[in-house]
């Protein structure tokens, strides 16, 4: 037990190396040199040029190239180009803003994918099954600015309800109830928005993974057996088909800042995926390759903490490897 | 006669349907039977006959769609289940219905113990509480025959033996003392000495509780053993229903005695094989009139014409309108006859056949991987220190329990793994110390036949494409010469050469085997490893398989490698025969010696599980207890010592050696002199 | 006698086989049995139909329908609406002096900005995908065939890919590299590789046990046939859903990029900038909003349905019956 996790932790520790390398090769994708700027590319001037350079210590060899701007990066020394913030502390402030956003779109995905998915796989080609199949299709394929564009227009127009930003501007002094209200109708959208899509390819999974446990032989036992049919599904068949989804719980945290770019620059949310949108239109170079580096960071964390969880549900894996 | 008597379980005119894209299925159609009370009914058939799906609908397990029962009555106790309420069902199942699985690895639910598994139909069928429900399953884990059933009960399936399981799915299905346990292909998955065990497992079982057993099987002699009444299925029909004592002492309808035909038995490896020819039919596209009659050698136009009813003749049903009317067998005493095999064996012992393969002290060992650094912790040592030869025109047969390294032996001394120690010489030449190229053209040489016959053709090519694809890829024809070799070699291993562009998933098991043998024969060889090329098939068609096996070897001198669990095939086919036991050989002698000469205990037991065709020898007790130890923990001294029925102290100490008893006999065992 | 037997025992003729289907007969029967997936498929035909009609129609020095005019008398038009013929030199006028679908805020017609962005959205989903199907084949392939070294080397290459949030990553390379198509498709295609490495690897780990990959071994086959030849063909149906599904997701990522005014650089037109255009005017010119999210929702839906169907199809478990 402990050597598999001690060795799932060492093999995280030298993902983690290369994943340091990549994020911070990126930059060379730009021009490494003032010469070398195409003239025509409105992107790189050749103060932007001086400045990459300096930052990055370009003139250093590689690895001191590496060395210095992870030093700098971890004594929160690197600055943002923009406002000469320390870039650590940024990606932290708006990574507590993110947070919320996150926490309420994941906790709304899981709990409606999963009885939706299970109930459309029990009751395979009904009606239920189908419009579900539908509308997972349906918003898998939305893009997902088109919807927040709507959604804000119905609840705007319809509902009167402000929905941009943390909260409503200037109404702060108007009670702790209003701005507890105010806040939420802040939240749920965005994370509604978000959380559509991930609801949508979870259930797929979900249905997919039960009908084939419902086809094992072993649920055949458990039926032979004389087993009501709740037992069956919910004892039987639901503990197998969770199982692969555990392992999926570091998977999702990709979208508390990829999948959410769109949706945070729409709703002005001040979270990380806004900041990394910010940090792009503004092309401060600091903050974006160390926005890539913190998130590959968090989504290691979520591997290895759904890979120790993993090992505790399924007993084949851990008792082999006490 | 057929029991009738205190009718338990009662079949009548049972037909199930499945619906599919290309037409609908009928795979039970029109069956009926009876159970009496404490009696065991046998069906046998092949596979697709619809044995498995009678005992599904006998459950009400049919998964619908595109499954349906479309008619019939299952009475239990004289209570009709077919349109029961799932609620009635559930409480029949598993309580007065027990039922077992052919496949014990993957019947049980992997994420919880197994105590808990044989709890929850206490628990659900007699309202008992978890203590309560707990010592019953003590006690029935022991009455199952698992040993410390203290510490198994709270372990998880993947911890035991496939045998363990099957004990485990017994004791799951006989909890609540069921009226009637069904049996689907209960020992088909096992070891023959693990199935000798689970047959006499049942035999006890059902002489202590009284009850009656539906037992199904392809295995005439799991039938003989354990059944009181048989019914013959074919082709979703039941051919033949007559007492066990009967249908052994005098089967009537050709199937049946195609079947007993077609069977080798031990100790009369001088018979000749007579397969029925065929296969069994599609589903989808049943002949007209009696289902037999393509295969039939008595089949005349009112065969085809008139589809014949199940008849009474003398205690017995048969379909068949000729039996039916001559009042007796068609073809007299079964058809024996002396094989040509005969002329061969004078001279096997002679200088007459050179020495063609010679393996010497072959080794393979497997690294099993663990701790921090996944270093080697341990090796499972497959095949430890092998060595036998193989002259021209001769059949060594490696015989062996699953886990014991037969295939490997195999896969290694053709290279396609690479050895730990040891070498092997064909003709003269090192094979193991061969550069890739010359290793290439030796492939043309040495070619091997593989068991699965569903998983070793590739299904995207077209068979011509398979067969003849090495042979341009060696450069030995081109273009048009290439069909026409191809379709040589279809004539050659019984297919149509119009077959060449069709594709893999078009055939029945038993051709797919004679395309993987035609794509061996292609490059000319001289000599095959047949890796148990017959186990996966029905049994009418492994008699066609072997006769072909011996047809080529007689026509091109062909050498075999010959690996099977099954020794009365391998006695069968085989010239020498040499026995393995947990990476080693434990006993080396000459086919036609082994009934009366084998020497070792693990032959002996071996010999002696094998089902026999005799239905007054059933109880005797299993030779064997217990499960062959994992090879990475190997037993000290002797590796036979814990199972063996005459182990002395001196085995647990002296690891024995192979000892030559006399010529061409060697023994590897401390007791024997 | 025994002659006798061994005749019949041989004998044989094609009516031992069932009846004869071909693949595509199969295939095409089990796609036919889904309908979302038929709807999908048809909705894909629609799809290529559009995307090729206006590669014709919005291409070349003097297209037939321009979608770079700008015709500042004409803007923001509504669907239907007549031109102002008047005052539109013949160049500039549309064709049959109609906007179907109304024009921008330049006047430039959407209907043939629409057909323009239907060809870009062909374009990033098939390179694209095409660049990762091809990536996740070989790699994939290499390490489930050769296994140890290979394998763990390529694998940690996958989990270290799929550790960087996807989007952003495009988004950073797209804005550090000159603007342009090309580079978009190269770089979601360097991204969405690991999924398909993954299946293709898991396929040939169970293809790599099966009998016949053995016996193309015992053949003296080469490695390089045995792998391409062998065993490819049989691990390209997993591959085939997923690159469709691929198509999906990268016209999406397209339009998303497009949105965030890092896509197609101006003056070409795609769904997402179109769109991105008309969010402006959201209460003034809804129709540009509509018709460019529709555009992407339909196109984008069709491909997932029709993956689904295809998974379907080619399921062999569902084959058997």
């Amino acid at each position: 037990m402990i050597s598999f996790l001690g060795r799932n932790f060492v093999e995280k520790l030298i993902t983690l190396f290369f994943i340091s390398i990549i994020s911070f090769s990126v930059v060379m994708l730009a021009p490494g040199d003032p010469s070398e700027i195409d003239p025509m590319n409105p992107k790189f001037t050749k103060e932007d040029i001086q400045r990459l350079r300096e930052a990055f210590d370009l003139d250093k060899p590689l690895y001191m190239q590496y060395y210095l701007y992870y030093k700098k990066l971890f004594t929160n020394t690197l600055l943002s180009y923009k406002d000469n913030q320390p870039v650590l502390s940024k990606i932290y402030e708006r990574f507590l803003n993110s947070l919320p956003l996150f926490i309420v779109g994941t906790f709304l995905t899981w709990c409606l994918a999963f009885p939706l998915g299970i109930h459309a796989a029990l009751r395979r080609q009904s009606f239920f099954d189908r419009s579900t199949t539908f509308f997972s299709y349906f918003f898998i394929s939305l893009p997902s600015f088109f919807l927040a564009y709507l959604s804000i227009i119905f609840m705007v127009k319809f509902f009167n309800v402000p929905v941009i930003g943390l909260a409503t501007f200037g109404r702060e002094s108007v009670g702790i109830w209003y701005m507890i209200n105010d806040r939420i109708w802040h939240l749920v959208l965005p994370s509604m928005l978000g959380a559509f899509a991930g609801i949508a390819i979870l259930s797929r999974y979900v249905r997919g993974q039960m009908l084939e446990v419902i086809e094992q032989d072993y649920i055949r036992t458990a039926k032979a057996k004389g087993l009501p049919d709740d037992q069956v599904y919910y004892k039987h068949a639901l503990r197998n088909a969770l199982l692969p989804f555990i392992t999926m719980f570091g998977l999702v945290i990709p979208g508390l800042i990829g999948g959410s770019v769109i949706i945070e620059s729409i709703f002005a949310w001040p979270g990380m995926g806004r900041l990394g949108y910010d940090a792009i239109l503004a092309r401060d170079y600091p903050v974006i390759l160390s926005l890539n580096f913190v998130a590959a960071c968090l989504v290691l964390l979520g591997t290895f903490v759904s890979d120790v969880f993993y090992m505790a549900a399924d007993p084949r894996i851990s008792i082999q490897d006490k | 006669m057929i029991n009738k008597n205190n009718p338990v379980l009662e079949i009548k005119d049972l037909k199930t349907y499945f619906r599919t894209t290309l037409g609908e299925i009928k795979a039970v159609d029109g069956v009926s039977f009876t159970v009496s009370s404490g009696k065991t009914l046998g069906i046998i058939g092949e596979s697709g006959c619809g044995k498995t799906v009678t005992s599904l609908s006998i459950m009400q397990l049919i998964k619908s769609p595109p499954g349906r029962i479309a008619g019939g009555e299952i009475l239990l106790n004289g209570k009709n289940l077919i349109g029961l309420p799932e609620r009635e069902l559930q409480k029949i199942r598993g309580n007065t219905l027990g039922m077992i699985f052919q496949e014990p690895m993957t019947s049980l639910n992997p994420v919880f113990t197994i105590g808990d598994q044989i709890m929850e139909t206490l628990i659900t069928h007699r309202k008992m509480n978890r203590s309560e429900a707990k010592a019953i399953v003590l006690e029935l884990l022991s009455k199952v025959g698992i040993p410390s059933p203290q510490i198994r009960i709270n372990e998880y399936p993947h911890q035991m033996s496939g045998g363990m399981k099957q004990r485990v799915m017994i004791g799951m299905a006989i909890a609540c003392n069921p009226k009637v346990l069904i049996a689907d292909e209960p020992t088909t998955a096992l070891d023959v000495t693990m199935q000798a065990q689970i047959i006499n497992l049942l035999y006890t079982l059902q002489n202590e509780m009284g009850m009656s057993i539906v037992l199904i099987t392809h295995d005439l002699g799991v039938i003989a053993e354990t059944a009181h009444d048989v019914a013959v299925m074919y082709a979703s029909k039941i051919v033949e229903y007559a007492s066990v004592e009967d249908l052994f002492q005098k089967p009537l309808h050709p199937y049946t005695q195609g079947l007993f035909e077609s069977l080798p038995a031990l100790g009369n490896r001088d018979m000749k094989l007579r397969a029925i020819h065929g296969q069994v039919p599609n589903p989808l596209c049943y002949p007209s009139g009696c289902k037999f009659w393509p295969r039939c050698p008595h089949a005349e136009k009112k065969c085809r014409e008139k589809e014949p009813r199940l008849e009474k003749i003398s205690g017995r049903l048969i379909y068949c309108w000729k039996v039916a009317e001559e009042k007796s067998a068609l073809y007299g005493p079964l058809f024996c006859e002396k094989s040509n095999k005969k002329d061969k064996e004078m001279n096997s012992d002679s200088s007459f056949h050179k020495e063609l393969l010679q393996v010497k002290n072959l080794s393979k060992f497997f690294p099993v991987k663990g701790g921090f650094f996944s270093r080697a912790v341990g090796f499972v040592k497959a095949v430890d220190g092998i060595s036998f030869t193989i002259k021209t025109g001769q059949t060594l047969g490696l015989v062996g329990e699953s886990g014991c390294g037969k295939t490997t032996v195999g896969r290694t001394i053709l290279r396609l793994m690479e050895p730990t120690q040891g070498e092997v010489f064909f003709e003269g030449l090192p094979i193991f110390s061969l550069k890739p190229k010359l290793l290439r053209k030796m492939r043309q040489r040495m070619q091997i036949v593989f068991q699965d016959p569903y998983s070793s053709l590739n299904p995207r090519m077209r068979v011509g494409e398979i067969v003849g694809e090495a042979l341009s890829n060696h450069g030995l024809a081109r273009g048009r010469e290439v069909r026409e070799l191809v379709e040589n070699l279809f004539t050659k291993v019984g297919l149509s050469p119009s077959y060449f562009d069709r594709y893999p998933h078009e055939f029945s098991g038993g051709q797919r085997q004679r395309i993987g043998i035609a794509r061996a024969l292609a490059l000319n060889p001289q000599f095959i490893v047949c890796d148990e090329v017959v186990s996966a098939l029905d049994v009418s068609i492994q008699a066609q398989i072997l006769n072909l096996l011996e047809k080529l070897q007689n026509e091109n001198n062909l050498s075999y490698l010959f690996i099977a669990h099954n020794l009365a095939i391998i006695e069968y086919i085989s010239h020498a025969i040499a026995v393995m036991y947990l990476g080693q050989i434990v006993e080396q002698l000459p086919a036609k010696n082994l009934v009366k000469n084998a020497l070792h205990p693990y032959t002996k037991a071996l010999l002696s599980s094998n089902p026999v065709h005799n239905p007054s020898q059933r109880g005797r007790s299993a030779p064997l207890a217990g499960d062959v130890p994992s090879a990475i923990n190997l037993p000290s001294g002797c590796r036979f010592h814990p199972r063996c029925p005459i182990a002395s102290k001196i085995c647990s100490q002296e690891a024995p050696n192979l000892k030559k008893v006399e010529d061409n006999h060697w023994v590897r065992c401390c007791l024997v002199q | 006698m025994s002659e006798d037997i061994e005749k019949t025992v041989y004998r044989h003729d094609d009516s031992d086989l069932p009846p004869h289907i071909s693949n595509v007969k199969r295939f095409w029967l089990q796609l036919c049995q889904n309908p979302l997936a038929f709807w999908g498929l048809i909705l894909l035909g629609l799809f290529f139909l559009t995307a090729i009609s206006g590669t014709i129609l919005t291409h070349g020095d003097n297209p037939i329908m321009d979608p770079e005019q700008v015709r500042l008398v004409d803007t923001l038009k509504s669907p239907l609406s007549k031109a102002n013929i008047e005052l539109l030199t013949p160049k500039e006028r549309p064709l049959f002096d109609i906007y179907f679908l109304g024009t921008d805020k330049l006047g430039r017609d959407v209907l043939s900005r629409a057909l323009q962005g239907a060809h870009v959205s062909l374009l990033v989903g098939f390179i694209s995908v095409g660049i990762s199907v091809l990536l996740g084949i070989i790699l994939g392939a290499l390490a489930g065939y050769y296994g140890n070294y290979v394998d763990s080397i390529i694998m940690r290459a996958v989990d270290i890919m799929l550790c960087f949030p996807s989007f952003f990553l495009i988004l950073t390379i797209i804005a550090l590299l000159p603007a342009s198509i090309w580079n978009i498709m190269i770089v979601i295609g360097l991204t969405s590789w690991p999924g398909i490495a993954r299946f293709v690897r898991a396929e040939f780990l169970s293809l790599r046990k099966q009998d016949f990959v053995t016996a193309a071994e015992a053949l003296g086959l080469s490695k390089f046939r045995i792998m391409f030849v062998h065993m490819v063909p049989n691990a390209i149906a997993p591959v085939l859903v997923s690159a469709t599904i691929g198509v999906a997701s990268a016209i999406l990522t397209e339009s998303g990029l497009s949105f965030l005014g890092f896509g197609v650089p101006p003056p070409d037109a795609s769904w997402g900038n179109i769109l991105a255009d008309g969010k402006e005017f959201i209460f003034d010119a809804p129709w540009l909003f509509i018709v460019s999210g529709t555009a992407i929702l339909v196109t984008v839906l069709a491909f997932n349905l029709f993956g689904e169907g295809l998974r379907d199809a080619l399921n062999p478990k569902l084959r058997e019956l």
